[in-house]
C-alpha cells in the first residue's frame, strides 16, 4: 500500500465546490493559508534571534507567570513569536481534523497528524530552548524542525491543491523525470545550507567572517581562524554547492516543463535573492547596543535572509513535487509520496529527541 | 554597623557631589565601599533609596590600599540607548535620554570610572568567603543596573531588586558558574543569587532591555574595589601581610592592566593610566 490512487479520467468530483480529488475549496485555501501562516511563525522566530531576545521572556509556558505580558523591549519580540507559534499550532490541529474527516487518501490523513506531531514537538522544543537557557543543540533543532514542519504543511497544502488532486494531465518524459530529480536535490540542498545557517548563527558565529566576498588581502576569510570562522565559512562554502545545484534545477524544470516555467523562475530568482540577503546581513552589521562594541546583525535584514531561505526551500520542494506529479504515470495524483514525507518526518522527529538526550539537563536556574 | 555604614555613605556622597557637579544624594544612590575587609562592595541605605554596593569614590584611610585610574586620550562617543521600546524607561529619562552605560567614562580631572582593581598573589590564608558576609545589592534602576562594576566574595549572597515599574528579566552569563535566568515582572521584586566558584567579570544582563550590562567579580579575598567617578579607590588592606604585589584593573572596553604595589604596615599606593 503505498497511498496511491487512482482516479478514473472524467470521475464527478464530490461537493459542489469540490476539486477532482474531493478536496473542497475552504479545505484547499486553508491549507495554503496554515502553510503561509508558518512562514510568519519563522520570521518571527527570526526576530527574536535578531534581536537576542530569546531569554526576554525567561518562563514557559507562561510569559512573567501571564498568558500576556507587557509587549515591552525584546518581550514583543519572544512573546510575539509564542503567540504566532501557537496560532499556527491551533490552526495545524484544526486542519488535521478537517483532514480526518474530509479526507479519502489515507497518506494525506497521516501527513495532516505528522504536521501536528512536529507542530507539537516544535512547541516543547521552543519551551525548553528557554527554560535551558538556549543551549545551541536545542536552539539549532528548533529552527530545523521550525523548517522541516514548513515543508510539510506546504507538501500538505500541494496535495490538497487542484493540481495536486487532479490526475496527472501528461505523461512521463525522461526530461521531466530529471528535472524532478534535479529539484529534489536542489530542495535537499538548501536544507542543509539552512541547517548550517542554523548551526553558525546559534554558535554566534554569523559575524564571525565580518566582510564579504574578500577581506582587504583579498581573502575570503581573516586572518585569525577559530572554531567559529570554521562554522561560518562552512555556510558560505556549501553556498558553493547549493546556488549552482539550484540554479540548474530552474534551468532544468524551465526547460523540461514549459508548464512550471514561471516556477522555474522563480526559484532561480529566489536563490539569487538569497545570496544577496547573505551579503547584506554582513554589510549592515552593526554595534551592540550593550555595549557599542561587539557587532550584531541588523535584525530586519538577518530575519529576512532566514525567512527568504525557508521561502526558497518551500518553492524549490513545491517544484520537486510539481515536477514529480508531471512526470509520474498518466492517471495518478499526489499523494503517493506523502507516507514517504510522513517516515521523513518521522526520522526529523527522531533527530529532535536524540537532540534532546544530547543537549543533557542545561543550566537551568 | 549601620549607623557606620550609613555615615561612610553619606560622606562619600558629600565627596561625590564636590567632585561631580550635577550628581545629587536624591537623584543617584551614593554608597562608599565601606572599612570593612570582608565587604569591600558593601550594603548601605540612603535616604529612601534602596540598598546598593557601589563603586565609590575612595577615599584615603589607614591600612589601605589608594590610588588612581586614569584615562589619556580621546574616550570613544557615548551614544544615546533608543529607550522607545519601552515607554517606562522612556518616561523615566525623558527628553535627555540615557548614555550608554558601557563606555569609558571619563571625568575632568582624567580619573576613569569603573575600572574593578584587585590585588593578585595574596597569600592562600587570606582568601575567604562571603558565607556571613552582609549581601551585596544589584539594582534595577531607571532601566539601569547600579552598581555597574561590582565585587563580590564566593558564595556571598547578592540581593537583586528591581526598582523599576516595569518588567526585567535577569541574566547572569558566568562560565564557571551556574548560569541564571529569572523573571522581575513587578516593582520591589528581590532575588537572591550567590556565586560559588571564583570568577571574574561575570556579565548580567537584561534580555528585555538591551543595553542593560552588569560586570561583577566573584573573588577569593577581599582585597579588592571599584575606582569611583574620579578614579580614586581604596582597598581596606585590613589582614593583608607587609610585601610586594600584583595588580590588575579591568575595564570593560580597556581591558585589563597589570602593576606591582607595596604594602608596608597595611597600607600602598597604586595608580595606572589607560591610553587611547
Amino acid at each position: 500500500m503505498n497511498g496511491a490512487q487512482t482516479i478514473a479520467p472524467g470521475a464527478p468530483a464530490s461537493g459542489a465546490m469540490a476539486s477532482p480529488g474531493g478536496v473542497s475549496a475552504a479545505r484547499r485555501r486553508f491549507a495554503a493559508f496554515v502553510a503561509a501562516f508558518a512562514l510568519l511563525v519563522i520570521f518571527a522566530g527570526a526576530q527574536v534571534k535578531s534581536h537576542q531576545a530569546g531569554l526576554a521572556v525567561p518562563d514557559w509556558p507562561l510569559s512573567y507567570g501571564q498568558w500576556m505580558p507587557p509587549m515591552v523591549g525584546n518581550i514583543f519580540h519572544e512573546h510575539g513569536h509564542r503567540i504566532v507559534a501557537a496560532t499556527v499550532g491551533l490552526l495545524t490541529v484544526v486542519l488535521a481534523a478537517w483532514t480526518a474527516v474530509a479526507e479519502a487518501r489515507r497518506a494525506v490523513r497521516a501527513l495532516a497528524w505528522w504536521c501536528v506531531a512536529a507542530v507539537i514537538a516544535q512547541g516543547v522544543l521552543g519551551g525548553l530552548t528557554v527554560r535551558h537557557l538556549l543551549p545551541p543543540e536545542l536552539s539549532i533543532t528548533h529552527a530545523v524542525l521550525a523548517q522541516t514542519f514548513f515543508v510539510l504543511a506546504c507538501t500538505l497544502a500541494f496535495v490538497c491543491s487542484r493540481e495536486g488532486t487532479r490526475s496527472t494531465p501528461e505523461g512521463a518524459t525522461p526530461e521531466a523525470a530529471r528535472a524532478a530529480r534535479t529539484a529534489g536535490f536542489a530542495a535537499l540542498a538548501i536544507w542543509v545550507q539552512l541547517v548550517l545557517g542554523a548551526v553558525m548563527r546559534h554558535h554566534e558565529a554569523g559575524l564571525a567572517v565580518p566582510f564579504f566576498p574578500l577581506d582587504p588581502r583579498g581573502l575570503p576569510w581573516p586572518e585569525m581562524v577559530d572554531g567559529r570562522v570554521v562554522l561560518h565559512l562552512l555556510h558560505r562554502g556549501f553556498a558553493f554547492v547549493a546556488l549552482p545545484l539550484v540554479l540548474l534545477a530552474a534551468w532544468r524544470g524551465a526547460r523540461a516543463l514549459p508548464r512550471l516555467r514561471a516556477h522555474a523562475a522563480l526559484v532561480g530568482a529566489g536563490v539569487v535573492a538569497q545570496v544577496a540577503l547573505g551579503a547584506a546581513v554582513i554589510w549592515t552589521a552593526g554595534r551592540s547596543p550593550a555595549d557599542n562594541i561587539t557587532p550584531v546583525v541588523a535584525p530586519a535584514w538577518a530575519s529576512a535572509h532566514v525567512a527568504s531561505g525557508a521561502a526558497l526551500l518551500a518553492v524549490a520542494w513545491l517544484l520537486f513535487l510539481r515536477a514529480r506529479h508531471v512526470a509520474r504515470p498518466a492517471g495518478r495524483v499526489a499523494g503517493a509520496g506523502t507516507e514517504r514525507a510522513a517516515v521523513a518526518a518521522a526520522v526529523a522527529l527522531a533527530a529532535v529527541m536524540v537532540a534532546l538526550i544530547a543537549a543533557g539537563p542545561g543550566h537551568g536556574p | 554597623m549601620l549607623r557606620h555604614v550609613t555615615l561612610a555613605t553619606l560622606l562619600a556622597c558629600a565627596a561625590s557631589s564636590a567632585a561631580s557637579a550635577g550628581c545629587s544624594c536624591s537623584e543617584e544612590p551614593q554608597v562608599a565601599a565601606a572599612p570593612v575587609a570582608a565587604q569591600p562592595a558593601v550594603v548601605a541605605p540612603v535616604a529612601g533609596e534602596p540598598a546598593v554596593a557601589t563603586p565609590a569614590p575612595a577615599r584615603a584611610a589607614a591600612g589601605a590600599i589608594t590610588g588612581k585610574i586614569s584615562f589619556e586620550g580621546t574616550p570613544p562617543a557615548r551614544d544615546k540607548v533608543d529607550l522607545s521600546p519601552d515607554p517606562v524607561c522612556h518616561k523615566k529619562h525623558g527628553d535627555e535620554g540615557m548614555l550608554n552605560p558601557v563606555a569609558v567614562e571619563v571625568d575632568a580631572g582624567g580619573g576613569l570610572h569603573n575600572v574593578f582593581v584587585q590585588l593578585t598573589g595574596v597569600p592562600e590564608s587570606a582568601n575567604k568567603d562571603g558565607k556571613d558576609a552582609p549581601p551585596a545589592t544589584i539594582d534595577q534602576q531607571g532601566c539601569n543596573y547600579v552598581p555597574h562594576v561590582l565585587g563580590v566574595l564566593k558564595k556571598q549572597k547578592v540581593n537583586i531588586l528591581n526598582s523599576d515599574p516595569t518588567l526585567h528579566n535577569i541574566h547572569g552569563q558566568p562560565k564557571t558558574n551556574k548560569e541564571f535566568n529569572y523573571a522581575m515582572p513587578n516593582q520591589g521584586d528581590v532575588r537572591d543569587v550567590e556565586f560559588k566558584k571564583a570568577e571574574e567579570a561575570v556579565k548580567i544582563k537584561c534580555d528585555v532591555h538591551a543595553w542593560m550590562a552588569a560586570f561583577c567579580f566573584v573573588m577569593e579575598h577581599p582585597y579588592f574595589a571599584v575606582s569611583g567617578p574620579d578614579g580614586s579607590f581604596s582597598i581596606d588592606a585590613t589582614g593583608l601581610p607587609d610585601g610586594e604585589y600584583g595588580v590588575k584593573a579591568w575595564h570593560e572596553i580597556l581591558g585589563t592592566a597589570e602593576g606591582k604595589v607595596t604594602v608596608k604596615d597595611g597600607a600602598g599606593t597604586f595608580s595606572h593610566t589607560f591610553k587611547k
